[in-house]
């Protein structure tokens, strides 16, 4: 008897190991970081799926203007776009046209409905056969330029931009909204839930710089009044509130002290 | 000037009016209305009960508007118009409780 709550016992406890192992998540690449593949109908096409690189265009672009402005989804597949879109200038179409600019270099066009060997090339640019060493190269250039942190992709993109070393565009000419200067409220402390943990600063500045203030509200936030929604980290890390971008774009929730952050 | 350049002139002018009138035309209706409303998405915490009421009403005239147009400005439109209105009815929620409360 002794003998079959043992083995069990062993059977049980392997089998919760092989679970875990097999549901763990790979923690990416610091280029791979704020990768996300998007497939709602390019494989039915005969195109491999698209790979989009946030870190390529969050160094020229905030967040606001791609989300917000152009109107893509806050998580991968979410926007359902077609190549007809981007062929009407909509989502990547806005911007890969083949006539805007930024900077001094022609935004590559995107998708087509007929191309030759040559423009295949121009293709795979963005609906990645394999691995490209060559975007990889191109972020590690990136990043040598940039000042580290430990984890995500090692930047630290705050620092970058408060630096003046990256000068994410908030507008897109044609598309964007003339809007009034925003009034931002100063920076406040929420209270940590664990004990010695230290609380929370959180600062509107540093997020509407990149976000404005619809992104967050009131489809990730609803509360206005300070306090009133309760955030657990169980519930961030699951992807909700913070967690909507910290952990899969944004820097992860792992780095504790970057919240964390008032002194004890 | 001689007379035939004068006529050519005159043609040119009226070609370039006409096709900046089609341009003009070409830009749906809803578009101007658009912009105006959601252009207020930053100053949203300092407008008024009745300015937030008055706004996202447009919202629902909008979104019909909208609706009516082809798939990709559909996707497009109704999304960025979702983002905004949702902004308007958060805020405008946020100030009738206060005032309820005070």
């Amino acid at each position: 008897m002794k003998r079959l709550a043992l083995v069990c016992l062993i059977l049980f406890v392997g089998s919760g190991v092989l679970w875990a192992a097999g549901t763990k998540k790979k923690k990416p690449l610091p280029y791979q970081y704020g990768s996300v593949t998007i497939n709602n109908f390019s494989q039915q096409s005969g195109m491999p799926p698209v790979v989009f690189d946030h870190w390529l265009h969050r160094k020229n672009y905030t967040c606001r203007v791609c989300h917000v402005d152009i109107g893509f989804g806050m998580t991968a597949n979410s926007t359902k776009m077609r190549a007809a879109d981007n062929m009407k200038g909509y989502f990547c179409g806005t911007c890969h046209n083949g006539s805007t600019t930024l900077g001094k270099n022609r935004i590559f066009a995107s998708c087509a409905t007929s191309y030759s060997r040559d423009d295949y090339k121009r293709c795979v640019r963005c609906h990645a056969i394999e691995k490209d060493p060559a975007r990889e190269e191109a972020f590690h250039d990136f990043l040598e330029r940039m000042p580290r942190e430990t984890l995500g992709n090692g930047i630290d993109w705050e620092k970058a931009e408060l630096g003046g070393l990256i000068k994410p565009q908030d507008t897109v000419e044609g598309v964007s909204l003339k809007k009034a200067g925003m009034k931002v409220q100063p920076d406040f402390a929420l209270k940590a839930k664990m004990e010695g943990m230290p609380d929370i600063i959180f600062s509107h500045s540093k997020h509407t710089v990149w976000n404005g203030c619809e992104l967050c509200h009131p489809d990730i936030f609803v509360g206005i009044k300070r306090g009133t929604t309760k955030y657990s980290m169980i519930e961030l890390f699951d992807g909700k509130y913070c967690g909507v971008c910290h952990d899969k774009v944004a820097f992860p929730q792992s780095d504790c002290k970057r919240c964390h952050a008032k002194p004890v | 000037m001689t007379g035939k350049k004068k006529v050519l002139a005159v043609v040119a002018a009226v070609l370039l009016v006409l096709s900046q009138g089609g341009a003009l035309a070409a830009e749906p209706s809803w578009r101007t209305s658009f912009e105006e409303t959601c252009a207020r998405s930053n100053e949203a915490m300092t407008l008024s009960v009745g300015e937030l009421t008055a706004l996202l009403e447009r919202c629902v005239t909008l979104e019909k508007a909208i609706q009516q147009e082809e798939e990709s400005v559909r996707k497009v439109y109704l999304k960025r118009l979702q983002l905004c209105r949702n902004l308007y009815a958060y805020v405008l929620d946020y100030k009738k409780n206060s005032e309820s409360a005070k």
